[in-house]
């Protein structure tokens, strides 16, 4: 019974212990043992951890606190879907600058300020956006959302995606951008003599948000927790070494500690 | 329960004593035994506080002494523990 409470008073911190130690110990010796003792002595170590943790504990202590903190955020960041449709142009060839010239141009008036409006208004997006800001802000972080990209290596291809928190929005907005587009391009071809675009894939349902990455803003958190335990443990230690140097020695002031 | 912190500077009223003797002296006189982890955390606070003073080891057991501050703590949370108790003794007994 005795070893167990002097393992138990192995949990004290080191500091505590060089202070403390010999004398607990030798109350240890001295009284009689009780199984309450266990419980008592292990509350208190935790606690005196806690008051002042070592510098492992610290790390581990605030790599907990981050990962929660990241957990937190994680499970609460809205989630956003992204749908992607696919237009081209059949037998065109890809990489052809005269293809990423034209998809350049179609694309940018389909992007104006006046149809970006129009598709706002009737899909009812960044409703909070437009209470607080100009029309023209909403517009600009509409345009953050949509991404245009080449769809293959080898064929006159590309891609149009539209991301927002809402799956069906996503797919309808998504849609629209592709017609607009296509629509755009034919007008921009004088006679109609080039081959037209044309809607290759409709968008899908996103099935799965792309974002938030749960995964990796829990492991942000738990790994920025740690680097930040590091950092103050580090700046700990060189200012008690400090202190002991200038000679102010003595126990590392554990703040209010004890389980009394 | 009384605080650990005032049973143990109710103990040093009486003359310097290393921790068994402490917890030996409130087991007595007061019927609680403090548990080793509990003795030593209230031990720390009061030393921190300046309200007890480490004496020089002997055999490996470290008597504590109470300063000045220390005893007029005591007697400063003893005259509040006497107002509380004279009040509650004045009340009717409802039950």
């Amino acid at each position: 019974m005795k070893r167990i409470l002097k393992w138990a008073a192995q949990l004290y911190p080191r500091a505590w212990r060089e202070r403390y130690g010999d004398e607990l110990h030798c109350l240890i010796e001295d009284a009689p043992p009780r199984w309450r003792d266990v419980a008592d002595l292990v509350q208190g170590g935790i606690q005196m951890q806690l008051a002042r943790p070592g510098f492992w504990m610290l790390v581990a202590v605030l790599a907990l606190a981050g990962g929660f903190a990241g957990g937190v955020a994680a499970w609460t960041m809205p989630e956003r879907y992204m749908a992607v449709g696919i237009a081209g142009i059949r037998d065109g060839a890809a990489g052809n600058r005269g293809f990423t010239d034209r998809i350049q141009r179609s694309f940018q008036a389909a992007l104006r300020s006046e149809a970006l409006q129009e598709i706002i208004e009737r899909h009812d997006l960044y409703r909070t956006e437009r209470n607080r800001q100009p029309l023209e802000q909403v517009i600009s972080r509409m345009k953050r959302d949509i991404w245009i990209a080449a769809a293959s290596p080898r064929r006159a291809a590309f891609s149009i995606s539209f991301t927002c928190p809402d799956r069906a929005k996503a797919r309808a907005v998504t849609q629209d951008l592709l017609e607009l587009t296509v629509a755009e391009d034919g007008k921009l071809q004088p006679g109609g003599t080039a081959a037209r675009l044309e809607v290759w894939e409709n968008p899908g349902l996103p099935e799965a948000p792309i974002s938030p990455n749960r995964t990796v803003v829990l492991s942000a958190g738990l790994l920025g927790g740690a680097i930040l335990g590091v950092v103050i443990g580090g700046i700990r230690r060189v200012v008690e070494r400090g202190r002991q140097k200038r000679g102010a020695g003595g126990l590392p002031a554990p703040r209010e500690v004890g389980n009394g | 329960m009384a605080e650990p912190t005032l049973l143990i500077l109710a103990s040093l009223a009486e003359g310097e004593k290393h921790g068994y003797a402490m917890m030996e002296d409130i087991r007595e006189a007061v019927g609680v035994r403090l548990g080793p982890g509990t003795l030593y955390g209230a031990i720390t606070r009061l030393e921190q506080r300046g309200w007890i003073r480490a004496m020089e080891t002997e055999d490996r057991r470290r008597p504590y002494r109470l300063t000045a501050e220390g005893r007029r703590a005591l007697q400063s949370q003893l005259a509040g523990l006497e107002k509380v108790l004279k009040a509650g003794m004045r009340r009717p007994r409802t039950s």
